[in-house]
């Protein structure tokens, strides 16, 4: 057992695998996961606040870019994690396998972090286009998992501080001709390591470690039948070109993964960042594409917002208390207009700035004699649905871009983004955008 | 560092304590059982599939290293590398938009074909990007030739 994990670790031996390259990626993929950690925080809370909290509306594109940059450093972890997974592949051949309680704990944290960062990117990922081939909820699942990573994650550096210190930086990690310079444990085994083995432990126990040590041996008689390069006399003298091998191994792993996620980003950030949008190729979403030259989340249909629920007998209702206004779509036509440029930002990620064109939510509310520092409770006519009724705290009412939307883009509203009426406020996720607006109700 | 590790450990247990008691408050234990499925076929999926697979591209890679230049060696590989990532992201759009998407806004691009032809890129820049190394290392060893 001892010389097969020692044949295997010195099989995956290779320059690119050494603890300063799992430092550098590792403060890549920690990074990456700190950002969506914390933007994921704050979509959360802004759909479900805790009782004392209080959002500020501006800048209109805060929540765009915070949920825009959650998708895309997801996306993004998905080389940096395969990467650094890569990098440390062969700690999972050290011997003795579980060493003391010390090391099982330190096991036991990685088993739970790999499986749990590999579940949350790729359901989050199928969650950008709305698919759900799994057998538990995606926002319950994905909101407690980033807490187990990020805990797993803690754990993890405390385990490995000592290694993460001692190869922290560039001059603590190379000497001066640019060759790595790794302590001894970091070492992958030599040939000569595993010579050394065979000599000391002559013969294996078992018949089944026999002919699984005889494979490897042969395997390993296979890849030195090949002639090495640097036994040739026009190449470089062996130690020189070895040493000049590692580096460019290292480099070309170091750009491998630069270069994929660079074009990862690349070629779909453009859903969620105007100037990529030409570059966005891969992107679940496509700014400019749907009705109203918007793309959708949920059609009426879906809703089940049926062409009777939006005729002619349709009203807006405000109310307060005792007090009640309504409206219906011509009165609210009739209305002051204002014109605002807001975006809407999807918790998918994606996010597309649009015209809108409406009354003044704070006109509205004036109607029925809402006081400063009252909230609203906002219901639509969406028969079910998690977001039928929701609130919205009294910052958002405050603000003057806040509008209940009857135009979009220069054109009547489409029936899939809230005909007759929907609301719009800068900085919300796209799902508390009410569509299909059907009461207003100040909370007194 | 000691102090720092024991910050870290403590805080790093009451986050995943934290976790796990979000999990078991907002989810059934059949959702939670789906989940630990889920968790253990990651796993599985790792450790088993894509390791298998690395290990003998490690033993395949060893061998043709000893022949092919390291630079050469680098650049197909991280090319392949760079073609299987793509894949691992494009491929479940390609695979949700042909099971049918909830509105046609959602996947609306043609996801394959441009797979394709970004493969067809990468091959193409690989080809280039082996070619002109090995003329840079010709054009290195004559000059080294001619010096000496």
């Amino acid at each position: 057992m001892r010389r097969l994990l020692l044949y295997a670790r010195h099989a995956l031996a290779t320059p690119s695998r050494n603890p300063r390259m799992a430092v550098v990626i590792g403060r890549l993929l920690g990074a990456a996961f700190l950002l969506c950690f914390g933007t994921g925080l704050y979509s959360h809370f802004l759909q479900d606040p805790l009782p004392w909290m209080v959002f500020s509306p501006r800048p209109f594109w805060l929540y765009q870019i915070t949920q825009g940059i959650h998708i895309t450093a997801g996306i993004a972890c998905f080389p940096l994690l395969l990467a650094k997974l890569y990098v440390v592949f062969p700690d999972l051949f050290s011997y003795p396998p579980i060493a003391n309680f010390a090391g099982f704990l330190e096991r036991a944290s990685i088993a739970i972090f790999v499986s749990s960062s590999l579940v949350q990117i790729v359901i989050g990922l199928f969650d950008t286009f709305q698919w759900y081939p799994f057998p538990f909820n995606f926002r319950q699942v994905h909101f407690a998992l980033s807490f187990v990573i990020i805990g797993s994650l803690a754990i993890h550096i405390a385990v490995k501080l000592p290694k993460i210190s001692r190869y922290w930086t560039h001059a603590k990690s190379y000497d001066a001709a640019g060759d790595l310079v790794l302590d001894e444990s970091d070492a992958a085994p030599s040939d000569e390591t595993v010579a050394a083995e065979i000599v000391e432990h002559p013969a294996p126990l078992s018949p089944v470690a026999n002919r699984a040590d005889r494979l490897t041996g042969r395997l390993f008689a296979w890849i030195d039948s090949a002639p090495a390069r640097g036994s040739d006399a026009n190449e470089h003298s062996a130690p020189d070109q070895s040493s000049r091998d590692a580096r460019v191994s290292r480099r070309g792993f170091v750009a491998t993964v630069g270069i994929a996620v660079a074009a990862l980003v690349g070629l779909t950030a453009g859903q969620s960042f105007a100037f990529l949008n030409g570059t966005n190729v891969f992107a679940p979403r496509k700014k400019g594409i749907g009705p109203n030259r918007l793309p959708i989340n949920r059609t009426a249909r879906a809703a089940q917002v049926t062409d009777a629920m939006v005729g002619p007998a349709w009203i807006l209702t405000v109310q307060r208390g005792d007090a009640i206004s309504t409206f219906t779509r011509d009165q609210l036509l009739a209305l002051p207009q204002r014109e605002v440029q807001l975006p809407i930002a999807c918790v998918e990620g994606w996010s597309q700035l649009a015209s809108w064109k409406g009354v003044r939510l704070k006109d509205l509310t004036d109607t029925v004699g809402r006081r400063p520092g009252e909230d609203l409770r906002l219901t639509s006519l969406e028969v079910k649905g998690g977001y039928r009724v929701t609130e919205m705290g009294h910052e958002y009412i405050d603000d003057d871009l806040t509008l209940v939307a009857l135009e979009l883009n220069g054109e009547t509203l489409a029936m899939d983004h809230g005909y007759p009426a929907r609301m719009i406020a800068p900085g919300r996720p796209g799902v508390l955008q009410t569509k299909w607006l059907s009461t207003l109700e100040v909370l007194s | 560092m000691k102090l720092a590790r024991v910050i870290l450990i403590a805080f790093g247990v009451l986050v995943l304590v934290l976790g796990v008691v979000v999990l078991f408050e907002t989810n059934s234990l059949k959702k939670i059982a789906g989940l630990a499925s889920w968790l253990i076929l990651a796993l599985i999926v790792h450790d088993g599939i894509v390791a298998g697979i690395t290990f003998a591209t490690a033993f395949a890679l060893r061998k043709a290293g000893r022949k092919v230049p390291t630079a050469v060696l680098a650049i197909v590989q991280g090319a392949l590398v760079i073609a299987a990532i793509f894949a691992i992201v494009v491929v479940p759009e390609i695979y949700k938009k042909s099971l049918g998407v909830k509105n046609p806004t959602v996947l609306p691009l043609d996801y394959g074909p441009s797979l394709v032809a970004f493969w067809a890129l990468l091959a193409a820049l690989t080809v280039i990007g082996i070619a002109l190394y090995l003329v840079r290392a010709r054009l290195r060893r004559q000059t080294a030739a001619a010096g000496s």
